[in-house]
């Protein structure tokens, strides 16, 4: 993947992998400084009351116990290990008589209690001194080496290892972090890129991690699952639309060339042709119910009413159609009152009996049970296999294939059910075939 | 009659219009809303087919717009196809019916018979005695008698006669028996009125000689003497 520096600067995560190592840098910065002014404050002062301490305890020794002792104790203290003290005593002269440093150094004046500092010429280090002039013109120099520089100097060094580890991790942690985070969105944006192509199959592959990308990734391809079902079904339905109507259309077609070629049934043929032409417009106007239904268009007209009643209307209304079949129909079940759309709710109970009626044999039961409709009929039932599916629009099981209906009656009641915050539930009574209108409880 | 039809798509018109001319009324076709609403409020019309859909103004605004002015002309509502089918909106805008496409042009006629002759009889309504040549329906006493004799009707087939018969000499479509007797809107798929009809037809001409209630193809049935 070739991507411009512009891009790159662009990208929030490539910005969060600069910024942060700056910003700890520049805390360390802050922190580091101000430690670093305190501890040298402190190693100062230490520094100059030891030199201090140094200076009077030679002093006091050689005032006390002569100069023999003075040489001697200089120089076993100059002899000590890792000493960070620097001593020089000479003779008027500036010869050397004891001490670590051979030479007097240049600029350090010989004054009593001048103080200087100067280079040790052995060591290079930096050396604070103070001299003192003792009888006969001796010369003592007492100094230390001064480590607070040192110890700045060690300071500054780690602090500048400090800084550049700092830097380089934060900075590969970051790139790191947004490379992979970029990985994965390079996985989405992969996918969205192969399901515009066509490919609506694909769906976008899981770290496994668990984290909330992957939370992203299983809700987006959720999301890509249902229009991918939606497609389809609008794919069905429309390919659905066209099959069922390409047979009454010929049909229809058949009837109207039919017309003049005999003159005294044209009357039957024109009602045939026009019979044929409502059952056509009848359809068209299910799909479009159908379609305001589903996609919430319809704003339901809420009543409170009683279930009962409005199955008794529709009992009623059905009674005479279902004897001339040569079936009866039954109501039986509880009062029950509830806020529902009471059009709605009779159309899809005249849809139930209808089928129940088209289907059924000989007995029709209609159960009111608590916020729901149960209609039976004691016919063949429904093959298993066809059972989830017969609520899709246009679908007709193997049994009804040659029925009147156009296969979107169930459709319909689904979609009145679930806009009632319901569900409708479709099975087998061995014997017959059962449908349940559950509202919203 | 004269009928003014606001309708914006010109098939539809087309086919409304030739629908209503060929009942026999003229009409007068407004393309778009404020033209129809300015025609409605100059001319004198007996009805108005008014489309829900309209571009600039709406059909339910101009609806609402004659309503308040005290525009009590006879007003029937189309809803367009494929938007909400929302009578109860319609109606209580101030529709007298309201029809929803696609129609059948005898619906349609139906209608329109029936509401410009319920503004033209409001008052016969309360009437106690309906009357159709040797057939007497009493409002009060809930009885039907044909030719002096009494008939027994169950209470729906009582509903369906008063309807049909306070429609005398008009036509009335299935929908409108369902409408107006069960009071519930919808469109049946099967003949379900049918079997009501044929039930309630053997009761009152039965084996009378002269039929009064008559099938009208196509269309609904119709009580009359012919």
């Amino acid at each position: 993947m070739t991507r411009s520096w512009h891009t790159m600067v662009r990208s929030p995560f490539t910005r969060w992998a600069i910024i942060m190592p700056l910003l700890m840098c520049i805390v360390v910065t802050i922190f580091g400084v101000l430690a670093f002014r305190e501890t040298q404050r402190a190693l100062i002062n230490e520094f100059q009351t030891a030199l201090r301490e140094e200076v009077l305890n030679l002093e006091l020794l050689y005032r006390e116990e002569g100069f023999t002792a003075l040489k001697k104790s200089i120089d076993r203290r100059a002899h000590q290990d890792e000493t960070q003290r620097v001593y020089l005593l000479t003779n008027a002269r500036g010869e050397y008589i004891a001490g670590n440093l051979k030479i007097w150094p240049r600029n350090v004046p010989i004054r009593d209690d001048a103080e200087a500092t100067f280079i040790d010429p052995t060591t290079g280090e930096k050396v604070a001194a103070e001299v003192i002039l003792l009888y006969g013109d001796n010369q003592l120099l007492v100094g230390r080496r001064a480590i607070h520089e040192q110890v700045a100097r060690h300071l500054i060094q780690n602090y500048l290892w400090l800084c550049a580890l700092m830097l380089f991790s934060a900075t590969a942690a970051g790139l790191l972090f947004s490379r992979a985070i970029q990985k994965r969105l390079a996985a989405i944006h992969h996918t969205a890129n192969t399901i515009r192509l066509g490919h609506q199959q694909s769906r976008i592959a899981l770290a496994g991690s668990n984290d909330e990308i992957d939370g992203v990734i299983v809700e987006l391809n959720a999301l890509l699952d249902q229009q991918e079902k939606l497609l389809t079904y609008a794919r069905q339905s429309s390919s659905a639309i066209a099959h069922d109507l390409r047979q009454p259309l010929s049909l229809l077609r058949g009837k109207l060339l039919e017309i003049g070629t005999e003159p005294q049934q044209d009357v039957l043929v024109k009602q045939e042709a026009l019979a044929q032409l409502d059952q056509i417009l009848a359809m068209f106007s299910a799909i479009l119910r159908l379609g305001r239904l589903e996609s919430g268009a319809q704003a339901l007209q809420l009543e409170t009413i009683d279930l009962k009643v409005l199955a008794e209307d529709v009992v009623e209304l059905y009674q005479p159609l279902i004897e001339d079949a040569g079936h009866t129909l039954t109501l039986s079940g509880e009062h029950c009152i509830i806020a529902i759309d009471r059009e709605l709710i009779f159309a899809a109970l005249c849809n139930l009996i209808e089928n129940a009626n088209r289907y059924g044999q000989s007995q029709i039961d209609v159960l009111i049970s608590p916020q729901a409709i149960t209609v039976r009929d004691y016919g063949q039932g429904v093959a298993q296999s066809d059972l989830d599916r017969l609520s899709e629009p246009f679908f007709k099981a193997e049994s009804s294939r040659n029925s009147a209906g156009h296969g979107l009656g169930l459709a319909l009641v689904k979609a009145i059910a679930e806009l009632h915050g319901g569900h409708l539930i479709l099975r087998n009574a061995e014997p017959g075939f059962m449908a349940t209108l559950q509202l919203a409880s | 009659m004269r009928i003014l039809l606001v309708e914006d798509q010109l098939q539809q018109a087309q086919y409304t219009q030739k629908a209503l001319q060929e009942g026999g009324h003229t009409v007068d076709h407004a393309a778009e809303g404020r033209t129809g609403l300015f025609m409605a409020t100059t001319e004198n019309y007996d009805a108005i087919v008014l489309d829900r859909m309209l571009p600039l103004v709406d059909g339910l605004t101009i609806l609402r717009t004659l309503r308040a002015s005290d525009n009590k002309t006879p007003i029937l509502l189309l809803s367009a196809l494929g938007e909400p089918d929302d009578r109860v909106e319609g109606l209580r805008a101030g529709a007298d019916d309201y029809l929803s496409k696609p129609f059948h042009s005898a619906e349609l006629l139906a209608r329109i018979e029936v509401i410009t002759r319920r503004s033209q009889m409001a008052s016969t309504t309360d009437t106690s005695k309906l009357q159709l040549a040797d057939l007497e329906l009493d409002r009060l006493a809930r009885t039907v008698r044909r030719a002096g004799k009494l008939i027994d009707l169950q209470p729906r087939e009582y509903q369906l006669l008063e309807f049909l018969l306070r429609h005398a000499g008009q036509v009335v479509t299935r929908t409108m028996l369902l409408e107006g007797v069960w009071n519930y809107h919808f469109d049946p798929n099967t003949n379900v009125i049918d079997v009501h009809m044929s039930k309630l037809r053997a009761k009152i001409d039965g084996d009378q000689p002269r039929p009064l209630l008559h099938t009208v193809r196509g269309a609904g049935y119709r009580m009359g003497e012919k």
